[in-house]
């Protein structure tokens, strides 16, 4: 028997136990494998704290006739392309705050939950998280393997994506420095779809990537295996930004947008620009986030990148006001812990509407008889933050797009609770963008793929 | 028993071989660790495995430095890589936190061609004959013969020259001479051998860091900028090869503040001395809890770090337990201290009874804590830690945890009583509450108080499941004074230093128990400790684990 048939009856073994649907789902999802080259993977994480209400519809007649949460209301237009996931677990972000990096991990970090001890909050990452992950398999011949943003308000790490142990990615801060990344060194299209070229001075710069690399190659030669991993890493990166100096043959709906307004080419934190500023109590700049949001969107629309992720967790963000919702104190955490629903709300209904902001353009953009967002999902997940946000036990999980017919939406699946790890639903997620892992994270909390997707 | 077994994991797991000193119950073997020369009998740590051959990245201060000595008066603003060469470890420079992403190689490029813009454009570049319509090859073979042993900090070679000079005429050919100056540059600020230190490159199994790899060691984590003038000299003629002339670099660096950048950064990273300016406080609760506030108790946290560097004669006592502090006038009348210092001054004062070190400064205790709330737990667990280097396991993973919150009514000693009485909680919660609730004198904001919600405030300390620290004590300064006085501190400090000077990457607690039982530790000398650390063999040899028996 070989190695592939032996996988594939193990997993059915595997999920029959659960739902012979599931094996069904494991062939479909091998199918729907074939067209990796165009699909898009977009995941929207923010903290920190959930109550369940958030995820539960108010009336739910059938698997596929249900009322929308409140929160899910600018996601309206879209309620087809929704699948509303309810009670997940995630075992490794039980701490007092949690640890970010398991968020899309789903493994263990040193983290213990304490600000000032060695780790902070957010600790290393142990493990790959899935939206690097799913960058190998469909963003491994993007010009940006993926474009990760975050709100940067807090000098530890407050990002969620990473290439294994203690391997943090670090995301772009703002949108200005996300723009310099992605269409900063090209020229504009006058014509839509026209080639894009990179500009005369990213020549240069192509050269001196290139030089470096064959510095790094040299003393990769010289070096014990530890020291080769960082500069392979070096290589890695190195080429990855020669490629986004290449020409490029964007799609037809492609036009170079305008750069974002440079006064926004700062740290959160920073409303003025200058020193440090606590970030407790300083509002969130909506025009900040919608920025990256659409840096975010044009990127995937010019096939700049097709994994993206945009973090609105930030290490404090949660302690951030939301001035312009009207939400300022008790901020968004407190808003949480004391369970006032409708501010907490008020700031998740924000969030959704940044998806839908995303979405609304790979909608609008035709591709193969079709659009983009045929080809797409995005995540929607709150990073939970510990067991005293409720973050562990009853994780709500909201996905857009359905990933070039990979799953089944417009859908409402509740799970009993503790039956999935998030894990589960990220095995089925990287199934459909193409990869054939059966498990994520930590393996004795990961069952296979989730039964009953398509 | 079963406490031992599943809450505190000290590292008991020792080095194969003889451990001298401490083990022995001896005081070691030799003259003083602060001292200089071959003759010092420094505890034989030899028995000790090196560390592998590794690659140790440069922070962003580092960077920065060492594009300041590089192109002096190049503003080094101009390299903007904090966020993407942010932190994952305890210390900045942690050879596991940082890594070369395609983030953090945009960033290195963007910096990197702001810096060689910089430095080529200003009347004092070093090189002006780079800008030449046309240069001359002996202006680049000039210019490179100086600039690449500083970029690199080793010995270069004529192949780095030629790969460098048919770079440079490249560039020339396709953009012109000045636009090639600035390519060069770019390239160096690009190299790996300037954004890396190497540790151990060459291909025997076990070898001695080359001369000059010690050197930006040495100079890198004692003063985060690459080697100076005087310690390159040593590596050029072979001297830093010799035990007591590294160890003379290294006191030299060592005594003076103004160098010893890393060693500040150390503790500072350690203690998270600055978070108190970031560390979210209502406002409407503690007023005074402003902007030169704050700034005032990270004075307070430096001057006590550098007295214990520098003035003191046990310097880990004085960190633990000193019963004065460096303070200004706001921050003596807020600590409720008989004497006050002159209106803008700063002066040594004996602190109030109630307190006793940087573990009871309003700084850590503000830190330790929430926006409202003191936090007993977090406290102790911060001990536990930093004091007895001791572990705190993750709650059992069906556990939900819910901090307990302030019910108007009671003392946190009456609300933590939960965590002693449920014998789940008890098992891990017995190695922080009985520390932390001692702490509970200082609210949220660090100021001292007697009472909680009208009740008056116990604030007795235990300390159970050490090595050798148990005891009860009447209150929190009692409860430092005593760990300040004992072993297990010291131990615990050696622990941290060696963890810093090894990058992070400790292959197994060997030196740190060679030098806890060094006569600089047991002296709490922290300078001789360091001394004693860098010139250690953990330290100044690597091994090749591909090639190691």
């Amino acid at each position: 028997m070989s190695m592939r048939r032996r996988q594939v009856l193990g997993r059915f073994l595997e999920v029959a136990g659960a739902s012979c649907l599931g094996s069904m789902v494991q062939a479909s999802l091998g199918n729907g494998a074939r067209a990796v080259g165009a699909k898009r993977f977009i995941v929207i994480a923010y903290g920190n704290g959930m109550l369940t209400e958030h995820y539960t519809p108010k009336a739910v007649r059938s698997e596929s006739d249900f009322d929308l949460p409140a929160m899910l209301e600018p996601l309206a237009a879209y309620r087809k392309q929704i699948l509303l996931m309810g009670r997940f677990f995630n075992p490794h972000n039980q701490d007092l705050h949690g640890n970010g990096w398991a968020t899309l991990s789903i493994r263990p970090s040193d983290n213990t939950g304490d600000v000032a001890a060695p780790g902070g909050v957010y600790g290393r990452p142990s493990g790959q998280s899935l939206d690097r992950m799913l960058a190998g398999v469909v963003g491994k011949d993007s010009r940006i393997s993926s474009l990760n943003i975050a709100l940067n308000d807090w000098k530890g790490p407050p990002h969620i994506s990473s290439d294994g142990p203690n391997a943090a990615y670090p995301p772009h801060i703002n949108p200005v420095q996300a723009y310099r990344a992605t269409f900063g060194m090209l020229t504009g299209n006058p014509d839509p779809g026209g080639a894009i070229v990179p500009e005369k001075a990213a020549i240069g710069d192509q050269s001196v990537l290139d030089f470096a690399r064959s510095e790094a190659r040299r003393l990769e030669l010289e070096m014990g295996a530890d020291a080769r991993s960082k500069l392979q890493q070096m290589q890695t990166s190195l080429r990855e930004l020669e490629m986004r100096l290449a020409t490029l043959k964007p799609a037809p709906v492609c036009t170079k947008p305008a750069a974002p307004n440079a006064a926004l080419d700062r740290e959160q934190s920073k409303p003025g620009g200058g020193e440090y500023v606590m970030p407790y109590g300083v509002s969130i700049d909506p025009k900040m986030v919608e920025a990256n949001a659409d840096v975010i969107a044009e990127s995937l629309v010019c096939g700049l990148t097709r994994v993206a992720s945009l973090s609105l967790l930030g290490g404090s963000e949660s302690h951030r006001a939301w001035d312009f919702l009207g939400v300022g104190q008790p901020d968004r955490h407190e808003a949480q812990h004391q369970g006032l629903l409708a501010d907490v709300i008020k700031g998740d209904k924000y969030v959704a509407g940044i998806a839908a902001r995303i979405w609304k353009r790979l909608v609008e953009s035709p591709e193969d008889g079709g659009t983009m967002a045929d080809n797409s999902m995005l995540l929607l997940i709150n990073t939970g933050g510990g067991s005293h946000h409720n973050g562990t036990q009853d994780h709500g999980v909201i996905t857009l797009g359905n990933a070039g017919s990979s799953i089944r939406t417009g859908r409402y699946l509740s799970f009993a609770k503790g039956a999935h790890c998030l894990s589960d639903l990220y095995v089925s997620i990287a199934n459909a963008f193409g990869s054939n892992i059966t498990r994520f994270g930590t393996p004795e909390h990961s069952k296979g793929p989730l039964p009953g997707l398509i | 028993l079963l406490i031992q077994l599943f809450c505190f994991q000290f590292l008991l797991t020792g080095c194969s071989g003889r451990i001298p000193g401490r083990d022995e119950g001896t005081g070691g073997d030799g003259a003083g660790a602060g001292g200089v020369g071959g003759s010092d009998a420094w505890p034989d740590d030899t028995v000790c495995t090196p560390s592998s051959t590794r690659l140790v990245q440069l922070t962003p201060e580092q960077y920065r430095a060492s594009v300041a000595q590089l192109f002096p008066g190049v503003d080094v603003k101009l390299a903007t890589l904090d966020a993407t060469f942010s932190r994952t470890g305890v210390f900045s420079h942690d050879a596991n936190g940082l890594r070369m992403t395609t983030p953090a190689i945009e960033s290195l490029l963007s910096s990197a061609k702001a810096i060689a813009h910089s430095a080529v454009a200003s009347p004092s570049f070093r090189y002006p004959c780079l800008k030449l319509a046309t240069v001359a090859d002996a202006c680049l073979s000039k210019t490179l013969d100086d600039l690449l042993p500083r970029a690199f900090r080793r010995v270069v070679t004529a192949d780095d020259r030629e790969r460098h000079v048919a770079f440079f005429k490249a560039r020339a050919t396709a953009e012109g001479a000045p636009a090639a100056a600035e390519r060069l540059l770019q390239v160096i600020l690009m190299a790996p051998e300037f954004n890396f230190r190497t540790e151990g490159r060459t291909v025997s199994p076990t070898q001695k860091l080359d001369a000059h790899e010690l050197a930006s060691a040495v100079a890198f984590l004692l003063t985060d900028a690459p080697p100076d003038p005087a310690l390159v000299a040593a590596a050029d003629d072979g001297s830093l090869a010799s035990t007591g002339t590294l160890r003379e670099h290294v006191m030299r660096l060592l005594n003076s503040k103004t160098l010893s950048v890393g060693v500040k950064r150390m503790f500072r990273e350690l203690f998270r001395q600055d978070l108190v300016l970031q560390t979210p406080k209502d406002a409407t609760l503690f007023r005074s809890f402003d902007e030169p506030l704050r700034n005032s108790m990270v004075a307070e946290s430096e001057g006590l770090i550098d007295f214990a560097l520098w003035e003191s004669d046990n310097g880990i006592e004085s960190l633990i337990a000193s019963p004065r502090a460096w303070v200004d006038a706001k921050l003596a009348t807020y600590y409720g201290m008989v004497d006050t210092p002159s209106a803008n001054g700063r002066e040594w004062l004996d602190l109030p009874p109630e307190r006793a070190g940087l573990f009871t400064q309003g700084s850590l205790m503000a830190t330790l804590a929430s926006a409202k709330n003191s936090n007993a737990v977090q406290r102790g667990n911060f001990i536990r830690k930093m004091v007895l280097c001791g572990d705190v396991p993750a709650p059992p993973k069906d556990l939900m945890v819910v901090p307990v919150q302030d019910d108007g009514r009671s003392t946190m000693r009456e609300r933590l009583a939960q965590h002693s009485s449920d014998t789940q909680c008890a098992t891990c919660h017995s190695l922080m509450d009985p520390m932390g609730l001692s702490f509970e004198i200082f609210d949220a904001a660090g100021a001292y108080r007697t009472s909680q919600n009208g009740k008056p405030i116990d604030g007795s300390a235990a300390i159970l499941d050490s090595q050798s620290s148990n005891g009860e004590f009447a209150s929190a300064a009692e409860m430092m004074q005593s760990l300040a006085r004992g072993s297990e501190a010291v131990a615990c400090f050696a622990q941290h230093m060696e963890a810093f000077v090894q990058a992070g990457i400790v292959t197994d607690n060997c030196g740190e128990r060679v030098l806890a039982g060094g006569k600089s530790a047991k002296s709490g000398d922290l300078l001789g400790m360091f001394a004693d650390a860098l010139t250690a063999t953990v330290f100044t040899n690597r091994r090749n684990e591909e090639l190691s028996p």
